[in-house]
Formats: structure tokens, sequence, C-alpha cells
């Protein structure tokens, strides 16, 4: 077994409750790495294009890389996958943590499940004891209580992950839980599990990991963490997390203020990073491998409600659940982060569909008798709790909404689908992109639909011209190869990007592990291959042009700004047309959005061209040929 | 149903094998596709074992080249219809079953006609192009497909049974073309027919692991048997066809 | 790295065997799918209707790992 790896992958099929032990397919990784990129290939080889999301013939797998558990600075995510009922496409999201490390410490790299359990079960991992007991004592359980449950029931040196009512229901934006606090958010991954009728993950490892060169290694981390220690961004990260950036996103115009009507939201300073520190913060966390510790660990303290507890809000949630819906207090958005993560939904989709409702009650299009005799207004944190207990039991329209703001706005109707700020049936990351057109572009290209952590541009728009398009194709093209290379590894982006390592340091690491020599540009190609795996899947699933899917929501460029420093701003509709030009012809693909034979095969991916010329979707030849190499290298900014 | 007498005779070296039952083989149907070499030799065996009704489809004339491996066929069957040809011997050699025969061409037009009321389908074709309009129908209609093909000294032969298991399409690209004469002496479609009529037998009477969603590969220059599973493809054209 | 290809009986006289009548051994490198290998010793895919590896029908873009044996198997459609 090349070295880095645990050597087992763990198959269950649910249907049967049989769990069998195969060898790590070591040929496989070496190929997709690990993590997210072998998440896609085994999705496209085994779940048939009509396969239901949440049916049995969908996968779920729970991956870590050849990296994961090394000690190697910020290795501590744990990648889940499978085709997601938010999307229709293939899904991964990731999260930190301890889980991913004590898998591999337990002797497992990947797990993969299949089939639904005619029971509701969760699994147990203690090194060679794997098992599948009976959930029946957990189901109903929200995600953090259960959790808080089985450490008690287990023992608290077990890693476990969970799902909340929300997964049990079909939620579809429903997430998983781990640590109190760690999501893997996007795409629906919780609703997958639930689907499965997993309720939780449990594992205990004390193994060793062989690496290829181990003073080499040693070497080679001690000096990043040396150089590291000193860094100016070092503090700010270890001081407020990423919530540092709730301000900056505002000072810039590109914080999301009532469903993205605006970018300036006035409260600002009542849901700022210092308001969580000062008001809500316990302590800081911090993820295995990693003293960042850009996790706070936070109370809410609400006169009338119970003092919860809680790791966040982070810049996302902070956005999304805060200027978004127009809160006027930390605690008020720690408490819907609360009420989310509890309830096992992604706090992100969560603050999307609920600014979409609000906006939708403002305008009349639902009205308190569909609500149960409640409102749903700006900055009302009792109207949010009551409407996102609907949405967790699917009572009345919480139905709809329990779908994804694209599938609320199709019912829900009266041009709804334009303040619907989704790409592909994914609600947007936190950035308003009408004054950051790169961004834009980011959502609209995104694998996983209005995603910001494939490629994230705001500074680039800053550096490059806010108003201009030019160049920001090749530019997203390059950040969509290289920020998910983090994903394919399992190592978290925001230690290794704000602290000035490079790719070459990152890969060096990955050769020191595993001894396979790669150079940075074969790891590029590498994610470039996963890339264009996932659009293939993508088409083959949903039937048309790939240009198709790849539009914004018209708010985003048919309203301009109306306030705050990006007044009067907007990206047009020329530009995005431009732009989805230049992106297509610098990935080698066809005016239609669709993969050309040419770049599939260079990426050793004939089968998919074959698959797509079978159902008419292949790309058309481009006169002049492909670029050679696709993206332009730009130095990433992390975040 | 009971069986009579002449049945209790006919069947009583057979009726003693473990787990044989004899109502379920009477009470099947089923429809063998070609009878040359394949195809004849499956059949014949099906019939003695006693399936009920036993259909086959060939539109071909008996040819001198076909009898150093058509069982069913002699020197006095020389440019008679094939299936006129087998009707009658496999009636000779079992009278207490019934036979039906169709001199036509199998095609998209007629293969529902064919294989109705069919529980599976046995493979005697000499060609890729006819195989997957039976894999088709067997996918549309969830009848099993017992497939079996013969080149040289080399013999397959499989059970796709679409939806549990992979269809004929996961296993090659649609894209085949017809080739040259292809070299076969009467051992390999002989051993393969057998096979075929074996594995019919296990599948309808519901005994044994059969070679459902595996193929089993013989060579016989060097007497190796490959047993390999195939999985389903996922982005199958013919069985995984997303519902819009 | 090492593989063996294995080739169904009509295949091998193009595949050369080397180590016993059937089987060649093939240096190659570790990530190559078995297509880009065959490219590698001048086989055209087109020859092959499936390939298997330990008891597991794969595709043409299937990475074989270090030792293992692939068999080729040529189109067989005769009856």
């Amino acid at each position: 077994m090349a070295r880095g790896f645990a050597g087992t992958t763990l198959r269950i099929d649910l249907s049967k409750g049989v769990i069998k032990r195969l060898p790590t397919d070591e040929a496989l990784f070496r190929r997709w790495h690990g993590g997210r990129g072998v998440v896609a290939k085994i999705c496209y080889d085994q779940v048939p294009r009509d396969a239901d999301p949440l049916g049995p013939d969908n996968v779920f797998i729970i991956n870590t890389s050849p990296m994961s558990g090394c000690l190697i600075p910020g290795g501590s995510k744990v990648e889940f996958g499978s085709v997601s009922p938010l999307t229709n496409g293939q899904g991964d999201s990731n999260m930190g943590g301890h889980l991913g490390p004590a898998l591999k410490f337990a002797g497992y790299d990947m797990l993969i499940f299949n089939g639904i359990s005619p029971q509701p079960v969760y699994l147990t991992i203690d090194n060679d004891t794997v098992e599948l007991r009976d959930a029946a004592p957990y189901w109903g359980m929200k995600s953090l209580d259960c959790e808080k449950q089985m450490k008690h029931d287990l023992g608290e040196d077990f890693e476990i992950a969970t799902i909340g009512p929300a997964g049990e229901n079909g939620i579809l934006f429903s997430c998983i839980t781990h640590d109190f606090g760690r999501q893997a958010g996007r795409t629906g991954q919780g609703a997958v599990m639930g689907s499965k009728r997993l309720k939780a993950i449990a594992i205990r490892g004390n193994r060793s990991i062989q690496v290829h060169d181990m003073p080499g290694l040693k070497k080679q981390v001690t000096g990043i963490i040396k150089r590291t220690q000193k860094h100016p961004n070092m503090e700010p990260w270890q001081k407020y997390g990423t919530a540092f950036f709730i301000r900056w996103s505002n000072d810039n115009g590109v914080m999301p203020t009532r469903n993205f009507q605006t970018t300036y939201y006035e409260d600002t300073d009542k849901i700022d990073g210092d308001q969580l520190v000062e008001k809500c913060l316990i302590t800081h966390k911090a993820c295995f491998g990693c003293w960042m510790n850009c996790g706070k660990y936070t109370k809410a303290v609400i006169p009338g409600k119970p003092e919860v507890h809680l790791e966040g809000p982070e810049y996302e949630t902070g956005a999304l659940c805060g200027s978004n819906l127009g809160m006027k207090d930390i605690n008020h958005v720690a408490y819907i982060n609360w009420l989310l993560d509890n309830l096992g939904m992604d706090s992100m989709s969560g603050g999307g569909v609920i600014a979409f409702g609000m906006e939708s009650f403002e305008r009349g299009l639902i009205t308190e008798k569909d609500l149960e005799g409640h409102a749903l207004r700006w900055g009302s944190l009792d109207d949010v709790e009551h409407f996102l207990d609907m949405v967790a039991h699917r009572r009345g329209i919480g139905d709809w909404f329990a779908q994804g703001t694209k599938r609320a706005a199709e019912k829900i109707g009266h041009g709804s689908e334009k303040f619907a700020m989704q790409v592909k049936g994914q609600e947007m990351s936190g950035y308003d992109g009408r004054w950051a057109p790169g961004m834009l572009l980011s959502y609209m290209t995104s694998d996983i639909g209005a995603h910001h952590n494939r490629s994230w541009t705001i500074t680039v728009d800053m550096a490059e011209g806010r108003e201009s398009v030019e160049g920001r194709a090749k530019i997203v093209v390059y950040l969509q190869h290289i920020r998910p290379l983090m994903d394919t590894w399992c190592i978290c982006r925001l230690f290794w990007g704000e602290l000035d390592i490079t790719p070459e340091e990152i890969v060096e690491s990955l050769n020191l592990i595993t001894g396979w020599g790669v150079s940075p540009e074969e790891c590029l190609r590498t994610s470039e291959m996963v890339w264009n795996l996932n659009r293939c899947h993508y088409l083959e699933r949903n039937r048309a042009n790939g240009r198709t899917f790849d539009y914004p929501p018209a708010r985003s460029w048919e309203d301009k700004i109306p306030s705050g420093p990006g007044k009067g701003k907007g990206v047009s509709r020329e530009q995005v047309e431009q732009m989805l030009d230049e992106y297509y012809a610098a990935r080698g693909w066809d005016r239609d959005g669709n993969p050309t034979r040419e770049v599939l095969e260079d990426l050793g991916l004939k089968e998919c061209a074959d698959n797509l010329e079978r159902i008419g979707l292949l790309g058309k030849a481009i006169p002049g040929g492909i670029p050679a190499v696709r993206g332009e290298k730009y130095k990433p900014k992390a975040f | 149903m009971a069986l009579n007498d002449k049945e209790k005779e006919r069947y009583r070296r057979q009726l003693n094998v473990p787990l044989w039952n004899q109502d379920k083989l009477r009470s099947a149907s089923v429809f063998v596709a070609g009878v040359g070499g394949l195809g004849g030799t499956s059949s014949l065996y099906l019939a003695l074992a006693g399936i009920g009704r036993i259909r086959v489809a060939d539109r071909d004339r008996v040819d001198p080249s076909n009898l150093n491996r058509q069982v069913l066929f002699t020197e006095e069957s020389l440019g008679r219809l094939k299936v006129e040809e087998a009707g009658r011997r496999l009636r000779e050699a079992n009278p207490l079953i019934s036979v039906e025969t169709f001199a036509e061409v199998i095609d998209r037009t007629s293969i529902g006609r064919l294989a109705k009321g069919s529980a599976l389908i046995v493979d005697g074709l000499d060609n890729v192009q006819t195989r997957f309009i039976l894999n088709e129908h067997s996918v549309k209609e969830s009848i099993p497909y017992l497939y079996g093909a013969v080149h040289g000294w080399q013999g397959m032969v499989g059970l796709f049974n679409p939806p549990h298991t992979a269809c004929l399409a996961c296993l090659l690209p649609q894209a085949q073309t017809p080739g040259p004469e292809i070299p076969v002496f009467g051992c390999l479609p002989g051993t393969i027919g057998l096979l075929q009529a074996t594995e019919a037998v296990k599948f309808l009477m519901g005994v044994g692991r059969t070679l459902e969603g595996r193929l089993l590969i013989y060579d016989s220059r060097d007497l190796t048997f490959d047993l390999v599973e195939v999985a389903k493809n996922a982005a199958c054209p013919v069985c995984s066809r997303p519902q819009k | 790295m090492v593989v063996f290809f294995r080739a169904g009986s009509e295949l091998r006289h193009r595949l050369k065997p080397d180590v016993d009548d059937y089987t060649r051994r093939v240096e190659t490198t570790p990530g190559k799918s078995v297509r880009e290998i065959l490219k590698d010793l001048g086989l055209d895919p087109a020859l092959i209707a499936f390939l298997y590896v330990e008891g597991k029908v794969r595709t043409l873009d299937y990475v074989p790992a270090e030792g293992q044996s692939i068999t080729l198997q040529p189109p067989v459609s005769g009856g």
C-alpha cells in the first residue's frame, strides 16, 4: 500500500445491512488524488443517470485523502459526496473538525454507502469493529442534542457526525453536523444521508499511518509552522475567524442585504466580528492540525429564550442570516445559526430560503394564512423560528421552501424566480456579484450552483476593475482548478490560503507523504479532470446544453444596486453573455457550454465524450482548436 | 397440476435431482431467438427438460455450412426453413411440450410479438445488432435475457436481468461494425448452448445461483473458465436513461 | 510499475505474449488508464470488446494498480 493510506475501504449496503472490507483502490486515488476527486469518479461510474438522488441507487461517500491525519497543517477535512438532490448533479461538501483523521486512524480511507436501510441505523467504527446499529433511540433528535447523547452513550472520544430532523425529513438543503458545530452544509448531503435512514457515524481509532519520507515531512511542516506563526494574518483570524469579513464585505459593497436587494447594510455594526467577540464568544475552537482556531464557540442570549450554545456565526452565516434577513442583533443571528445547525439545515441555503420567504411575504405573495397565522418579516427572530419549524417538518408551504428557493419560486410564481437567489438549485453564498463580475461568473459556472468555494474573486475584481469583465473568465477557470484541489486533498483552504503558503509547498507535502512525485501542473490537471467529469455528469443527468443552466437569477443582471458604495452599479446582460462565451472558450467547451471531444480526450475522459455524443450533447469542435492550457494563473486570494 | 403418467415416465430420472420442480418447467414459456448453433442446442435440451412452451424464430434456410454445428439439421434439411425443421425435430424429441415456430426477422417491430408471454429470452443469434434488439426489449419489459455468443475457440454466457442487473449495453459499446464470417466449430456453440439451457432450467425453477449479473467466459484452447461480474453502467443509454 | 495483459484467444497474436501463451508483461507508469497503456503499446482499443480485472468487468478508462492482470476480451458475437 502506498504511503499515507490506511489501506481499507468499507462498502456498506444499507438495504441488506452488509459491510464489506475492501483494499483501498490505490490506483483510483493515484489518478483522482482523493477527497472530492475520487468521490466524483465513483458517482459518475456507479450512480445510474436516472437514479433518484434520494433513492437506493444513489451512493453516499465519506472520503479522505492520503494526506488526512498526517499532521499536515489544516489536514482536518472530510469530504462527503453523492448525487445532490438539490442540484441534480454531482454534489460534494466537506467540513473540518476531527472526523476525517479519526477515520484514517481507525484504519479506513473511505466509506461508500448504497441502498436504503429498512430501519434507521447508525454506523460505529471502533478500529476493527464496524457495526450498523439500531438508531431508533436517536431518530428524530436534533443534531447537536444527538451528538451530545451519543457521546454520552458511546464515549467522549468518539468523533460523531449526525443529521437532524431536516435530513430525516428530506429537506433538500440538509446538512451533516460534527463536533458541535462544524457542518458539511452544501448540496444537501444531509438529505441523502437521511434518505438512506443513516442517522449518524461514530468513529474512534488509534492506529498509525506510514508516510514516505518522515524526516523530510517533519522538516517541511516545522518550517511552515515557524514561518506562519509570525504572519500578520494569524492574529485577526485567531481572534475573529471569518467573521472578520462582515465589516469588510459591507465597506466594499458586496454585503447581501435583505435577500440581495442591496449590497450595503446600515446595521452591520450590530452583527459584525467585534459584536460576535464582545457579546457571544465563549471560546475559540480549532480543527485537527490547525492552530488558526477560526472556530468561535458562542452563546446566544436572548430574553425569553433559552441560552443556546453553538459554533458560529462565521462569515457566511453571519451575512446570509444577518444582513440578508435584516437582523439587528448578533445574538439573534447566532440563535438562527443554532436553529439551523440543530435542525440540521445548511445555514447558507437556510439564510437564502428564509430571505426569499421574507421578500415573498413583503410582496404579499405569501401571507399569514399560509404561515399558520405568523408573519415573516425582516429582522424578526420569532418569525424566523416559526418559519424554520414549518420548513423542517414540511408543514403547509414549508414543504415548498424545504426544496430550496428554485422550486419554491416555481410554486409561488408571480415572477418570484427573479429574486430566488440561486443557480442550478443551490442558494448563493454571502457576496453579491453585481459589483464583482468575476464573482457572478463564479456563481454561474460553479459545478454545484451559486457557491463561492470553487472560485472566489472579490479581490480579483477589485484589482482588475469591478465594472469590467475583462480577463475575468480565464482567472475563474484557474481558480476553479486550484481551489478545489484543497477539497481533493482534504486540507483546509483557509489555513493554507491566508498565510502565503504556496501551491508548490502543498504538493511537496503530498509527495513527502505518498512518494508519488507529482508536479503542481499534474495536480492542476487532475483538478481540471474532476471539473470536466462533473460537467459531463451534470449534462448527462439534466439532458440539455450546459449554457441553459449557467445563468444567474434575473436580479443579478436586471437590478442595479440601489444603495451604499455600489449604488448604481450592476452587471449587464451583455456582460453576462460575454463572460460565458469567454469562459467556455477558455475551457475548451463550445458556445453551448458543452465540453468538446478535444478537451475531454486531452484529459483522458474519452468515455465521457462518448457518453455525451450518444445523447447529442458533445460540444462541437472549436475552429482553431482548444487552448493548450486552460485557465490563466493568478495568485489566488483565499477565503 | 400433477404430472400425468407419460410425464412421470419421461422425466423419471430428473425428478429426483435435488430441488427439481417439473411443474415450474411445464408452466414456463421461453423464446429462443435463432435456431442455429447456439439456439439449436439450447432449444433441444430445453425441450428434453420439458419446458412447457418453446417459441423459436429464425428467418434462414438450412445451408451446407450449417451442418458442422447445427444439431437440429441433417442433409435432408438442406434448403428448408430452419424453424420448420427445428419445430419438427423438437416435437419429435418431446411430444409432450408445445413448440411454436416463426420464420421471420427479429427486429424492433416483431420482437414484442415474438417474445410475448415469455419468462426468458434465450440468445441463439449470430450478430450483435440483433442482440441489442433483444436487450432493449429485455430492459423495456423486464424480461431476463440469457446471452450467449461464440467465436473460434471462445464462448461466453451470461444472464442479464434488468433492472436488477446490468444489461448487455452496459457491457458492450453500442457502435459495432458487422464482422466477416465468424469462424466456429460445433463444440463451442454446443457447450455454450448447453450452459444456456442449464441456466434457463435453474432460473425457471428458482434453483441454485445463476449467472445473473455475471458472465462465464470459456476459452477452450487454454481450457480456462473465467467468471466475471458485470456492473451496471451508470451512463448506459439503454437501462439508465433519465426520465423526463 | 508492472502490469500484465492477458488476451482472449483471438487477440493474443497481436498482444505478443511473453510470460506464457497468453500473457504479456508491461512496464508503465502509475495513474495511466488501460486505454493510455494500449496506446503506448500501439494496440488499437477498437480490437477490445471489454476487459476484466480480478473478476470484474471494467472500462478502457480503468486505471490499473501495480501487478494487476488485465484480461482483454475481443468481440465474440457468433452463434
